[in-house]
């Protein structure tokens, strides 16, 4: 439950504050926000599995924040962001909804 | 495929179940507190993340949205500027016609100087005539024209069609002739700019509309059964650019804009006839 009131409030922060993202950091806010999406379901299936360990969570959200990043730093520089974005939100999208079925099996045994 | 069975069936990132099953040789419980202090932080710094991300991606302006706006502003400011200072000199050059008036009534050139700046351009005139109206054919306009396909392109009007239409004209014998309101005179010039079409460096908006003045008996017909009225049936014919003549009694050509020579000069000084009626009185 603390974790979800964190949640809500730092989006609440975010929405109210609505500080400017330097635009060089800009083309990273998706990606980072898609790699974020995926620790957390990854989070809620692991707390349903009763395998959660907030030190994996800590570190996965900001490995995967930071490699994403990396990732479309990296294709930037080599002229094919585009690409390896994308490619980044397939691998991240297929986890995020293998993730979210097995929350929904665990939730409504569905 | 193995790397798509992997992502498929392992989903879960298998250092959860490492770390389970290190606490669980330990003594302690598979899962850990839901409130350790890191990983509140963790979740608000997540969520600013998410609506830090969520404000920013909304905004309705993108800086390319901004910079359009912007650069169409200017563009209206600049032609409600052009078209004050239009109106500037077209009032500064009826003053100066009434000022020469003043002047040659005693002296007795007026007739002449009326005469020559009529020629030149310098004064509206009013006739018979005829106007011709060219516009692109359907769909092939810069901004309904599949880029991808240079056929759609033939449609358009171009420079050159209507530098061949007003030669065609003179040649007929038209004695002023306007595009869109811009009077042709001795220092016009028919350009384009990518698909633009400009006459005396301003833009011309379609549909085009030549108006040209002339003896209305054989003008209208010279034109047809000329060059021009040949290339006009082709434009319309081959390339389905809309064509539109209309025979009139009574139409305007404006006054031209900005007559001013810098350099050239006429070369005598004695007789007042042609230094007075020249355009020349510009900046000096």
């Amino acid at each position: 439950m603390i974790p979800a009131i964190g949640l809500a409030l730092g989006i609440l922060i975010g929405l109210l504050l609505q500080p400017a993202v330097p635009v060089w950091l800009q083309p990273y806010l998706p990606i980072a926000v898609i790699a974020a999406l995926d620790a957390v379901f990854g989070a809620v299936r692991a707390i349903l599995d009763g395998i959660f360990d907030d030190k994996v969570f800590v570190v996965s959200f900001l490995s995967n924040v930071v490699v994403a990043a990396f990732i479309v730093f990296l294709g930037d520089k080599l002229g094919v962001g585009a690409q390896l974005s994308t490619g980044v939100v397939v691998v991240l999208g297929v986890r995020i909804f293998s993730n979210v079925a097995s929350i929904r099996r665990h939730l409504f045994n569905a | 495929m193995s790397l798509l069975t992997t992502m498929l069936q392992r989903p879960l990132d298998p250092g959860y179940a490492a770390a389970a099953d290190r606490r669980e040789t330990a003594g302690m419980p598979r899962a850990t507190s839901l409130r350790a202090p890191r990983l509140i932080l963790a979740v608000v710094l997540l969520g600013l993340m998410v609506g830090v991300a969520a404000s920013n991606l909304t905004a309705s302006d993108s800086p390319r949205a901004q910079a359009r706006k912007d650069l169409i502003a200017q563009i209206e400011d600049r032609r409600t500027q052009v078209d004050e200072l239009t109106a500037r000199a077209t009032q500064l050059q009826t003053e100066v016609a009434d000022l020469e008036a003043q002047q040659f009534g005693a002296v007795g050139d007026l007739e002449r100087s009326r005469e020559v700046a009529a020629t030149v351009g310098a004064v509206e005139l009013q006739g018979p005539g005829f106007t011709i109206t060219m516009d692109d054919a359907p769909g092939s306009s810069a901004d309904e024209a599949d880029p991808n396909n240079p056929e759609a392109e033939q449609g358009r009007v171009y420079a050159k069609d209507l530098r061949f239409v007003v030669n065609a004209l003179w040649q007929a014998g038209a004695e002023a002739v306007s595009i869109n309101g811009n009077r042709l005179t001795s220092l016009s010039a028919i350009r384009f700019a990518g698909p633009a079409l400009i006459v005396d460096n301003r833009p011309l908006t379609r549909p085009y509309l030549i108006t040209a003045l002339g003896d209305p008996a054989r003008f209208p017909a010279d034109f047809a059964d000329g060059e021009g009225g040949s290339y006009l049936s082709t434009l319309r014919g081959s390339f389905g650019v809309r064509v539109d003549t209309k025979v009139s009694k009574e139409l305007t050509v404006p006054a031209a804009v900005g007559l001013n020579l810098l350099y050239a000069r006429t070369g005598d000084t004695g007789d007042s006839a042609s230094s007075t009626a020249t355009p020349e009185r510009s900046s000096s």
